[in-house]
């Protein structure tokens, strides 16, 4: 592929929401050959290439420099390149896809309404039963920093495969770390979040490569498809903002 | 012709060389641990502070390990896996700790060296033999003046059981002995100077727990209530006790501040050693069974130290040093020259328990590294 290569997430929780942006930015993802093909092209923008990614893949892309830029959430920046600024310039805020990673735990949990009681909860946890209480997650670094700071009680982070909501039903975790948003997700499986328990606040962005190959027309094709972007988030009201 | 670079390090490994010999004294067998460990095995026994801190990474099947971030409990581990009982180890290598907040990005690693000697009779001798060889190690590498400060972690216990209080309570704050800051704030609100106040309906949760007979079928009534699923391992009655405990808690008469302030002030007790046991023995606390038999160690200790030349005069004894690795639980010490820790260690007779042993444990660590740093700058003498 020459010129400019975007990653975009093919599925998700973001996808909707980007290809909303995109065509109210008047920019029309077309396919050149097989619709199977994980390659797009947006119409009028000939300098510009689309790679289908999973969100969870943009980061390391564009790390490596596969990629010039990509659309991916704060959240999976996070925790997958915690050097971030070596290797991404300052991202774009996109007014889409805001959530926050938070610890959740079950309902039946009467007895815990936030961090301290979590704490106290799994420390008395690890003495009568002779193990630590166990945390599925997706996002083991940024849980696993979290809980050591905040928290005197030590955790075992489960790597979570699957949704992690389910992990607790299914005994394979007492709680959770997880990406909500309107947290109709935990109640439908029996989970709240606690007081103290927010890890961080998440968006999606635009993120630019610094270790990608650049030339003028390239840093051009990138300009011409940020201002893009820029003029129609700046034109959104503030409560368009969407889960 | 060697470069500068090589005649420091060939400096410093000399310097370690020194230490060594002297913490070995011809009775101590080198061991080196692996700089790698596995998380779950070791990374649990010490203390928060050094939890935080240590280098973890992953393994290719998702468990963890981590870089040494001190000897000691390697060490015990390699000596119970060999069959326990008596031993006498000297180890040097390196440690590795993340930045606290303010020291920057990059980890940090220093050089230890250290002795471990298990297995001796319980009492103050092993201790004042590592003190002592820790002291003579020091002064094979600098001719700088030790300043020596020790403390016994039942002194902190023992002045807490003479306060009638509930269990919870005692236990909360002697996991706080060390950091007088929190362990200050949990006073104030057990003296109930800092009442905590609780949203209503966790305080309406509390009250019915407090006058109930039945927390764990309490607990399932109110699920029952609200329609709430139970789900997971901790059951109704694990759930129930906690609310109980928090609402016995609550409603529990609050701490004399005649008490708290009693504690305080013995707490904060930091004195040349003779003046401080003179001063202990003076508290009417020293006259309860608990703090008595404290005080006697710490005479007995004080003996044993004078018996291999060590002064007790010329160290100082403060009753919050409990010792940062969080497996000390009696003798700790720790030793600074010019302001800057180069020493540490005490007695843990708890980890070869927890590691599943049974055997005595005194040891202490040097940081070669730091010494070296300094007499190389020519900071010390």
């Amino acid at each position: 592929m020459s010129g400019m290569i975007l990653a975009y997430p093919s599925k998700g929780r973001l996808k909707p929401h980007a290809d909303e942006l995109f065509a109210k930015c008047g920019l029309k993802i077309t396919s050149e050959g097989s619709e199977r093909s994980y390659q797009r092209s947006i119409a009028g923008m000939p300098d510009v290439q689309i790679l289908l990614v999973e969100a969870v893949a943009v980061p390391g892309l564009l790390a490596r420099g596969e990629a010039h830029a990509g659309i991916t959430g704060v959240d999976l920046v996070a925790e997958h390149l915690p050097d971030r600024d070596h290797v991404l310039e300052t991202p774009l805020p996109l007014a889409f896809g805001a959530a926050r990673i938070a610890l959740a735990v079950p309902q039946c949990w009467i007895d815990v309404a936030d961090l301290a009681d979590l704490d106290e909860t799994a420390f008395q946890y690890r003495r009568t039963r002779g193990r630590r209480m166990r945390i599925a997650t997706g996002f083991r670094r940024l849980a696993r920093q979290f809980l050591v700071e905040r928290c005197a009680a030590e955790f075992e982070i489960v790597p979570s495969r699957g949704p992690t909501e389910a992990a607790p039903l299914a005994g394979l975790a007492e709680a959770v770390v997880d990406i909500v948003s309107s947290g109709q997700t935990l109640a439908a499986n029996a989970l709240k979040p606690i007081e103290g328990g927010e890890i961080l606040k998440s968006e999606a962005c635009l993120y630019v490569s610094r270790t990608a190959e650049w030339s003028e027309s390239i840093r051009n094709a990138l300009d011409r498809l940020r201002s893009q972007l820029e003029e129609t988030v700046a034109e959104m009201p503030l409560d368009s903002h969407s889960p | 012709m060697t470069s500068r670079a090589d005649s420091a390090i060939e400096a410093r490994d000399r310097m370690r060389d020194r230490v060594m010999s002297t913490l070995a004294d011809g009775d101590c067998e080198r061991v080196q641990p692996s700089l790698l460990q596995p998380a779950d095995d070791i990374l649990s026994h010490y203390g928060e502070e050094i939890r935080a801190r240590a280098c973890v990474l992953s393994d290719a099947h998702g468990g963890e390990l981590f870089l040494v971030p001190d000897y000691t409990v390697p060490v015990c581990r390699m000596h119970l896996d060999r069959g326990g009982g008596a031993g006498r180890y000297v180890y040097a290598g390196p440690v590795f700790r993340l930045p606290s907040p303010g020291q920057g990005e990059v980890p940090i690693e220093e050089e230890q060296a250290g002795i471990e000697v298990y297995g001796e009779a319980k009492d103050s001798k092993a201790e004042a033999l590592v003190l002592r060889r820790t002291l003579d190690a020091l002064n094979a590498a600098s001719d700088a003046k030790a300043e020596i400060s020790v403390g016994d972690a039942g002194l902190g216990a023992a002045v807490l059981d003479t306060v009638s209080m509930p269990g919870q309570r005692r236990e909360r704050l002697r996991r706080r002995m060390g950091q007088p800051a929190r362990f200050h704030e949990l006073m104030q609100r057990f003296v109930g100077v800092q009442t905590v106040e609780l949203p209503p309906d966790r305080e309406h949760l509390l009250e019915r727990f407090a006058t109930c007979e039945e927390p764990g079928e309490l607990a399932s009534a109110i699920l029952e209530e609200r329609g709430i699923p139970h789900l997971g391992q901790r059951t109704v009655e694990d759930i129930g006790a906690r609310l109980a405990t928090l609402a016995a808690e609550r409603y529990e008469p609050p701490l004399d501040v005649e008490d708290a302030s009693r504690i305080g002030a013995i707490l904060a007790l930091r004195k040349p050693y003779p003046l401080a046991l003179d001063w202990l023995k003076a508290q009417d606390e020293a006259s309860s069974p608990e703090v008595a038999g404290v005080t006697e160690t710490l005479e007995r200790r004080a003996e044993a130290f004078a018996e291999v030349g060590i002064d007790p005069a010329e160290m100082m004894l403060d009753a919050r040093f409990v010792g940062e690795l969080g497996y000390y639980d009696g003798f700790v010490f720790s030793i600074r020259v010019d302001g800057v820790q180069v020493a540490g260690g005490g007695r843990y007779d708890g980890l070869p328990r927890a590691l599943g042993g049974d055997c005595t444990a005194v040891g202490a660590a040097i940081w070669t590294g730091r010494l070296a740093a300094r007499v190389e700058d020519g900071e010390l003498p």
